[in-house]
């Protein structure tokens, strides 16, 4: 029985859908020609061997779920589905100029983009990837990009926001869909951006430009198009590749990103210490999937990345998102994927019927989660009753691997600075009776060097005796 | 200076340019985003031909350059 999923709905062209739990795309008949054209021509040749398309394979042996299809085709595997509003600065800066790239090799080829969501990015094997496949249409010279408007909202406008107003901008595309609005990004920008060239024409101008034509009456005369050569068209693209490329953003400034160096809780050998454990108690269980919550910069990502797994290491600061990023283009990792998250508030189900954006919850569970230095931001900062703290965990994951944080630890001390201590159950005993609620203990570690304990848990199954 | 230029051109291209909406779009590109795509296509290329340009007369100016020292004396013995 095939399902389609609930946020391919928008495209005449085609739609993704689920089958024996693998997923698939139909391709209808009335985007034969482009599809076609673009698996013959070269294009798709081009963009897969250069790693920035994923690869299909077309399928004979499966029901088309819906009437008119032309291929049903099986794409490579994401291994996790991000959202933009999870990435760092970095990612959706390499996932712009991505789009850019492809809309100029697709010109190469006679072809052009006709949408340019940051939906259409997805991250594999570390690096920003197009999935999209029926994105592309016949380009005819003379005409505009159609998607240029979309790429202004969805890249330049966040992009911009966060490298010269706050990175925490970011965040606006969860409440907007279909990227900024261009009026409000115009509108939150410093002054000094009108004069820069790019962002004051793809940006300012653009907004403006929108808000004098918004109210044109429909159906007037027809009058002169618009057109546009196909060598201004690539001074287009290309202009905006640079403006893209001209934003930065340094990841200073914000309280995690230097935890490891600034907090002295900590020496060389207590770090050693919980390394060795943490691999120890992964190399128990060997998840193939793994969430390491509150990552930082991805010190133990990478340990758990190293036993086989496939990583997604999350964090609040957007600083320690981008170092880790970096750090995982640098080294090539493919197994590690840097996501920005407050686990107070984690990413909901948005978009058409809560559907179209899934849930942190919902792109899980995992075999194993990570919780090292967190329980106590959870449960002291964030008043979160330890009992609760469990709950939630035990629906991402069946193996726990979590440090319990307890009073006397510099950090915690630093918490209660600055209020009354409620917390009379936070210790030891107290931690061990609320997760044993929801898990069943495996191992207990202490971590030399340090007042903190290792442990590893096991998810409570219906069979278990209580 | 060449800000002030292109943003002139701008503004005399947008008050210039007129249009239809195009029927059939995936997703709606919207009027005033045309506007704005033609002109910066306009600006974005005549920059790509002035980079050009300065390019090759940095070329020439520096092969004239060369020259004018080839042929000066030579001040060492």
């Amino acid at each position: 029985m095939a399902s389609t999923l609930a946020a391919s709905f928008r495209d005449p062209d085609g739609f993704v859908f689920r089958h024996e739990g693998e997923v698939y795309r139909q391709v209808n008949v009335r985007c034969a020609e482009a599809y076609d054209r673009m698996m013959r021509g070269g294009l798709y040749d081009d963009l897969t061997a250069a790693g920035l398309l994923v690869r299909h394979d077309e399928v004979g042996d499966i029901e088309a779920p819906a009437p008119g299809a032309h291929r049903i085709l099986r794409p490579e595997r994401v291994p996790f589905i991000s959202h933009p509003y999870e990435w760092s600065f970095g990612q959706l800066r390499d996932a712009a100029l991505l789009t850019l790239d492809i809309q100029l090799r697709a010109m190469q080829h006679g072809q052009t983009l006709k949408d340019a969501s940051a939906y259409n990015v997805q991250f594999v094997r570390g690096r920003p990837i197009f999935i999209d496949t029926l994105s592309f249409e016949a380009y005819e010279e003379g005409s505009p990009w159609v998607a240029y408007r979309q790429f202004c909202q969805h890249f330049l406008a966040p992009l911009a926001l966060m490298s010269r107003r706050d990175v925490r901008l970011g965040q606006l595309l969860r409440v907007h869909l279909d990227g900024i609005p261009l009026d409000l990004a115009a509108g939150l920008l410093p002054g000094r951006t009108k004069w820069n060239l790019g962002l004051g024409l793809h940006l300012h101008m653009h907004a403006r430009s929108q808000q004098r034509y918004a109210d044109a009456a429909v159906g007037a005369p027809a009058k002169r198009r618009v057109s546009i050569s196909k060598k201004g068209l690539l001074a287009l693209i290309d202009g905006l590749s640079r403006t893209v490329a001209a934003l930065t953003w340094e990841p200073t400034g914000t309280e995690w990103h230097d935890y490891y160096e600034a907090n002295n809780n900590y020496d060389a050998q207590a770090h050693d210490a919980k390394a060795t454990l943490v691999r120890a108690m992964l190399e128990a269980v060997h998840p193939r999937t793994v969430w390491d919550l509150g990552a930082n910069t991805g010190r133990y990502s990478r340990i758990a990345a190293e036993t086989g797994a496939h990583v997604v290491a999350w964090d609040i600061d957007p600083a320690c998102v981008e170092l880790n990023y970096r750090e995982v283009r640098k080294r090539g990792d493919e197994r590690i994927l840097p996501l920005l998250l407050d686990l107070t508030n984690p990413s909901p189900a948005i978009g058409w019927e809560h559907s179209e954006r899934a849930s942190l919850v919902e792109r899980g569970p995992v075999d194993a989660v990570i919780a090292l230095g967190l329980v106590h931001h959870l449960a002291i900062a964030n008043n979160v009753p330890l009992e609760r703290v469990a709950s939630f965990l035990a629906r991402l994951g069946s193996t726990l691997v979590i440090e319990f944080v307890p009073k006397r630890d510099s950090q915690v001390q630093k918490l209660l600075a600055s209020r009354t201590d409620i917390f009379d159950h936070y210790d030891e005993a107290g931690f061990e009776t609320a997760f044993q609620r929801h898990f069943v203990l495996e191992d207990r570690q202490s971590i030399e060097g340090s007042a903190r304990t290792l442990y590893r848990m096991r998810g409570r199954r219906p069979d278990d005796a209580r | 200076m060449i800000l002030k230029l292109a943003y002139l051109a701008v503004l005399t291209v947008t008050i210039l340019i007129t249009l239809t909406q195009p029927a059939h779009a995936y997703i709606d590109p919207g009027t005033g985003s045309l506007v704005i795509q033609a002109a910066g296509a306009l600006i974005l290329a005549t920059l790509v031909t002035m980079r050009v340009w300065m390019v090759t007369l940095k070329r020439v100016f520096r092969r004239l350059t060369g020259k004018s020292a080839d042929a000066a004396p030579s001040n060492r013995p």
